[in-house]
């Protein structure tokens, strides 16, 4: 049992791989629409001032981190150098060190203009640490041969980075169903949540209006009862239901659903697919693999009848 | 070996039950435990760990937003002012049209600032309840109004963003190419109809009732710093 619990992240490298490809890329999307205006974004005279970023860094304790970002051209460097971390990242080249180094550039584009960032790049900031530190590395990636020359002092330690991974991978796992259990927490109590009329408001709402059929579906009371209960009632499930085999492709399949939806119809992009990107992990490799098969079996039965 | 594993992966276990604890704790709406170790929380959670999941919760955004702005040059004896310009609804246009577009980082920033400005506007006014000195002078608290308003991060970064709005309303002219240039500001909070009455037209603005917050004049200039006029 404890043996098994030691190499838990072995069991879900492949839900792992996918998430960093996915955190990757979105942190690369993100890097290529910041790239055009990381002068007026993170520049000296940018959109949010230069002087309440120094006050942050240092009312945050991390004064040392403060990158001085002295002319438009630097904070173009700087985005361009996060976007090449991703890119190494999203391949697993220099795995951890890369991860590490992706992280920090985050954080000092978070404290540079906070304004900016929505509930995806808080998800990232708060996944990423775990991570980098899970065994996420097992696939869709790129191997670099001289890397082999650690092996020895991996073959030393297996044991103990074994447990860091497995511990990670769960780290990982409790902090995507926080972020479901305390949404769902605070909508509770709430009125308009409560009343069951709240996606009326969040559909219509000018920032989130993405089509024109956002009015006609809220004029429907059964609509827009059955959307807001059935949101409060998944979020609050997930967190518990999500750890058993019996219910978790439910949730999951009812959680895409939920996020293709709030993207259809809010235009929430990045915050539906990192979640979305994290269902990966709660599969495991043997149910990918059993999947897999399913799969190959379909096909061949299909290929015979035509 | 198998000792020593056994050992790390208790500790390891062990802190990251302290960590979820302490996460779970600062999550979690005002509660005694959580006033009780607010520092601790607030030491531990900033800025690495900090997490917040209450999008649309506990009251989901269920108002219209505005941001429109106003400039005022001084050359030489020449005194121009510009029309009001709305500088939040073309983001939210462009964000429409476009499924992956840059508008959306822009249109949050917006967002973001209206509701610093909105909020500390909130905090201020009720601050000036509980102040019988503001309450009785109304000239002394205009000032400390404008003095507090002035100092949030939503004024200083909408200021600063007039910057780039100029330029685009002066063809590229800088700040620096007249004696002086003030800007303010103007949002509209605006509540289309509510639930019950769904069925009136969406798009009439006469069945929306307005809120609005209105800056005073804010000098600005090319290095960010702002005065009251």
């Amino acid at each position: 049992m404890t043996e098994s619990i030691y190499l838990f992240s072995n069991t879900r490298t492949i839900g792992l791989s996918i998430f960093r490809v996915v955190l990757s890329f979105l942190v690369l999307k993100n890097m290529i629409f910041y790239f055009p205006m990381a002068g007026e974004l993170f520049g000296p005279n940018a959109i949010f001032p230069y002087g309440d970023y120094l006050i942050l860094m240092d009312i945050s304790g991390v004064g040392f981190l403060t990158f001085p970002f002295p002319n438009d051209l630097v904070a173009r460097f700087f985005v361009a150098t996060t976007a090449i971390f991703s890119v190494l990242f999203l391949f697993g080249i220099f795995k951890r060190i890369s991860g590490l180094a992706l992280f920090a550039m985050l954080f000092i584009l978070k404290q540079r203009n906070g304004f900016i960032l929505d509930g995806s790049d808080n998800v990232i900031e708060v996944t990423l640490p775990f991570l980098i530190l899970a065994n996420s590395y097992s696939h869709f990636n790129y191997r670099i041969p001289a890397i082999k020359k650690l092996e020895f002092y991996k073959d030393k330690f297996r044991g103990i980075l074994d447990c860091i991974k497995s511990l990670a991978t769960i780290a990982l796992l409790i902090q995507i169903c926080f972020v479901y259990f305390f949404t769902a927490f605070a909508k509770f109590q709430g009125s308009l949540w409560l009343n069951g009329t709240a996606i009326y408001y969040t559909m219509r709402v000018e920032e989130f209006r993405a089509t024109k059929w956002n009015i006609w579906l809220t004029e429907n009371h059964y609509f827009v009862v059955f959307s807001t209960y059935f949101t409060m009632l998944w979020e609050l499930s997930f967190p518990f239901l999500v750890w058993f085999r019996q219910t978790r492709l439910l949730i999951l399949i009812l959680g895409i659903f939920l996020h293709v939806g709030i993207w259809i119809f809010m235009r929430i992009d990045n915050f539906s697919w990192i979640m979305i990107g994290s269902y990966f992990i709660f599969v495991s490799n043997a149910e990918y693999l059993k999947f897999q098969e399913f799969l190959k079996y379909r096909f061949k039965v299909l290929s015979r009848t035509t | 070996m198998k000792y020593l594993k056994f050992t790390f992966f208790l500790i390891g276990v062990g802190a990251l039950i302290i960590h979820f604890s302490l996460i779970g704790m600062s999550l979690f709406p005002d509660n005694p435990i959580k006033h009780q170790l607010k520092y601790e929380l607030r030491s531990y959670v900033n800025p690495f760990f900090s997490q917040s999941w209450n999008l649309f919760s506990p009251t989901p955004i269920n108002t219209n937003m505005t941001l429109l702005i106003q400039f005022k040059t001084f050359n030489g004896a020449i005194t121009d002012t510009t029309d009001w310009v709305d500088i939040y609804q073309p983001l939210i246009e462009e964000k429409r049209r476009n499924f992956w577009s840059p508008a959306q980082r822009l249109s949050k920033f917006m967002t973001s600032c209206m509701q610093s400005v909105i909020e500390s506007s909130q905090t201020y006014a009720q601050a000036v309840k509980e102040d019988t000195v503001l309450l009785r002078d109304s000239v002394k608290s205009k000032l400390a109004y404008e003095f507090y308003m002035s100092n949030t991060f939503g004024n200083q970064s909408i200021v600063q963003y007039s910057h780039f709005v100029f330029k685009k309303l002066f063809l590229g002219q800088d700040l620096n190419s007249f004696d002086s240039v003030f800007v303010r500001y103007e949002i509209f909070d605006s509540k289309f109809p509510r639930f019950s009455k769904r069925k009136l037209d969406y798009f009439d603005l006469k069945n929306y009732t307005f809120n609005k917050v209105a800056s005073s004049y804010f000098k600005t200039s090319g290095n960010g710093i702002t005065k009251n006029k």
